[in-house]
């Protein structure tokens, strides 16, 4: 009772599926988690507790597992926010390290770190004697490549990593926190850790180019991260919400929220808006967040959203 | 002739120019701690050195507040004894004002005072210290008290070989005296980002703000603007004014002259008035004791005693 599915319905979600791989970045989960939950499809994944490589997995798990995303054979980008060093600045290593051995064991063809991360960055984790080998075989992020933004309301042109533009599968890992300039940084935000500072720069330099005098045109900032994210989807969103800092972001030191959350969704711009109530603010009061949802980059109505909690 | 001069002239621009470029960064890193000057603790690797536009290299969307409050260079190293490690900030900003607007930028409203430089405040697991034009930001990754002791002893080290006295903004004198003892934080603003931060009127720089502070005191808060003269600060407030009267951000907007009222989506009270070269503005929350119309009435009385 309940397991079992008709012929019908199993060519129907067979040839649904072929389509979405086709189409790249699927919307569709996994068989077998269609086969077992017909109708049950989770916008979000909350996994709240202090073991983050275990919840990041179950996280995903709770997705439909890392399958859904089309990893194996494929060349996966993880994008993961990890320049600064201060408490609370940057995704847990533990979380981005389970993230690269999922695709790994998925059978990814090869796995790109964006920006290039050291093993500065690495070492911070206790698990990176475990999973040198896997650590060892991330790709250079490789150089930037100019492309055009078709659609981009202030931002035309940017420059971004080869790895990002190449990949089959893109998943993004921002940090939740505090930003001085947008008031939050998440998904949307993180976009610009694959951007080199000639292209960085332009977002904080405000609408007439000029340097030094204001600072910050927060819409022009807000706007050309919206418009950067038309560039590419991300496929999966993990977003570290453990530990993170409420002011004086982005670099800190600043306040230190410990909620030990790993979120993670496929929509964007609803991942977004669920995080930045962690920092006490509203989606429709965040700029580029409302931005990237009249880009029709996804969507804000976290009351709607089927959100599953562990 | 002429051109053996001008060719003098840029040789030694050629030279001279990053030689006193060499002797400010040098300057710089002689400011930092050194191996033997704090037991077992030394540097570990080598210290990142950064000027000008090069901050956002550093700290990336970080760097436009220190931008907004006047920036020179700064210098970053960890230190290491072993087993555990700290990180030390070290930045000169343009005068000591600087240093003072940007120090309240950065730090909270608790933490804990500590005897160094002009002013420092120990929270959590960071010391924020400032001296003459200079912020030190010393950073550990945990809250242990032989943490905190290092923090203090590392800020104690650096600030102790700057030289250089602070300076408290001017505007700061210009606050009401009979609030004085009510002051829970001030934060000096240099520019729209700071304000942005502090108490937001919306994304866009309504204000053109150059030079002010926000102040908060146990019953309400306090907005002061300073412009170069009363007809410049009449034309931002009517500005503003316009913009603020049909936001989304406040409602009950009245305006008499020049003065408006309003409420945020916090149900706070707001209250802003175009005075001479300033505007003033008083925020008071909602059931609180302090009345708003007093509290307003009362810095525009003690502003009046001053002559500008």
């Amino acid at each position: 009772m309940g397991n079992k599915i008709s012929r019908r319905t199993f060519l129907k979600t067979g040839t649904a599926f072929g389509v979405g791989s086709v189409i790249g970045g699927s919307v569709i989960p996994d068989l077998a988690a269609v086969v077992e939950n017909p109708r049950e499809v989770t916008d979000l994944a909350i996994v709240n507790g202090e073991n983050y490589f275990e919840n990041t997995m179950k996280a995903v798990r709770m997705l439909g597992g890392i399958g859904r995303f089309n990893v194996k054979g494929a060349k996966v980008a993880v994008l993961v926010n990890s320049s600064f060093s201060n408490p609370g600045t940057i995704v847990n290593p533990d979380i981005a390290i389970a993230v690269i051995k999922m695709c790994f064991d998925a059978g990814a063809r090869e796995v790109t770190g964006i920006p290039n991360t050291g093993e500065r960055y690495w070492n911070r984790s206790s698990l990176a004697e475990k999973y040198g080998k896997e650590l060892e075989e991330l790709r250079s992020a490789g150089p930037y490549i100019k492309v055009k933004i078709p659609g981009g309301t202030a931002l035309k042109e940017a420059e971004v990593a080869k790895g990002l533009l190449d990949c089959d599968v893109f998943i993004n890992i921002p940090i939740a926190k505090n930003h001085a300039g947008t008031h939050y940084t998440g998904v949307l935000k993180n976009m610009m850790g694959a951007c080199p500072y000639s292209t960085n720069s332009y977002f904080h330099m405000g609408k007439d180019g000029k340097a030094a005098k204001a600072y910050e045109d927060v819409d022009f900032l807000s706007q050309c991260i919206a418009d950067l994210n038309l560039l590419r989807k991300p496929d999966l969103c993990v977003v570290d919400a453990t530990e993170f800092i409420t002011t004086n972001g982005p670099f800190g030191p600043g306040k230190l929220k410990k909620l030990h959350n790993i979120v993670a969704g496929t929509d964007r711009v609803l991942v977004d808006a669920y995080c930045c109530t962690f920092l006490g603010l509203e989606a429709k009061n965040v700029a580029m967040i409302t931005m990237a949802r009249q880009h029709q980059l996804g969507s804000t109505d976290v009351d709607a959203a089927k959100i599953k909690r562990a | 002739m002429k051109r053996i001069i001008i060719g003098i002239f840029l040789i030694l621009f050629a030279i001279i120019g990053p030689m006193e470029l060499k002797a400010s960064a040098d300057q710089m890193m002689a400011f930092l701690p050194k191996a033997g000057e704090m037991g077992d603790w030394k540097p570990k690797g080598e210290p990142q050195y950064v000027e000008g536009e090069d901050l956002f290299h550093l700290i990336n969307g970080g760097a436009e507040v220190y931008h907004e409050y006047g920036f020179k260079q700064a210098v970053t190293v960890s230190y290491e004894n072993g087993s555990q490690s700290f990180n030390l900030e070290l930045y000169q900003m343009n005068n000591p004002q600087s240093a003072y607007g940007i120090y309240t930028f950065k730090t909270g409203e608790n933490g804990t005072p500590v005897q160094t430089g002009d002013a420092a405040l120990l929270e959590d697991y960071y010391l924020n210290v400032r001296k003459g034009s200079f912020l030190i930001t010393v950073i550990g990754f945990d809250s242990k008290p032989e943490t905190l002791k290092t923090l203090r002893e590392a800020a104690t080290v650096t600030a102790g070989k700057i030289k250089e006295k602070g300076a408290d903004p001017e505007i700061l004198y210009l606050l009401p005296t009979e609030f004085k003892d009510q002051i829970i934080k001030v934060t000096y603003l240099k520019g729209n980002l700071a304000l942005y931060n502090s108490y937001e009127f919306d994304t866009k720089d309504l204000f053109a703000l150059k030079e002010g502070v926000y102040v908060q005191y146990r019953q309400f808060r306090l907005l002061m603007f300073k412009y170069d003269d009363a007809s410049e600060s009449n034309r931002k407030f009517q500005e503003a004014a316009d913009v603020l009267s049909t936001s989304s951000r406040f409602a009950n907007f009245k305006r008499t002259g020049n003065t408006i009222s309003m409420t945020d989506k916090k149900s706070h009270s707001v209250s802003m008035e175009n005075y001479k070269r300033y505007i003033i503005t008083v925020i008071t929350e909602p059931g609180s004791t302090t009345d708003r119309a007093a509290a307003h009435a009362s810095v525009i009385k003690e502003l009046g005693k001053y002559s500008f």
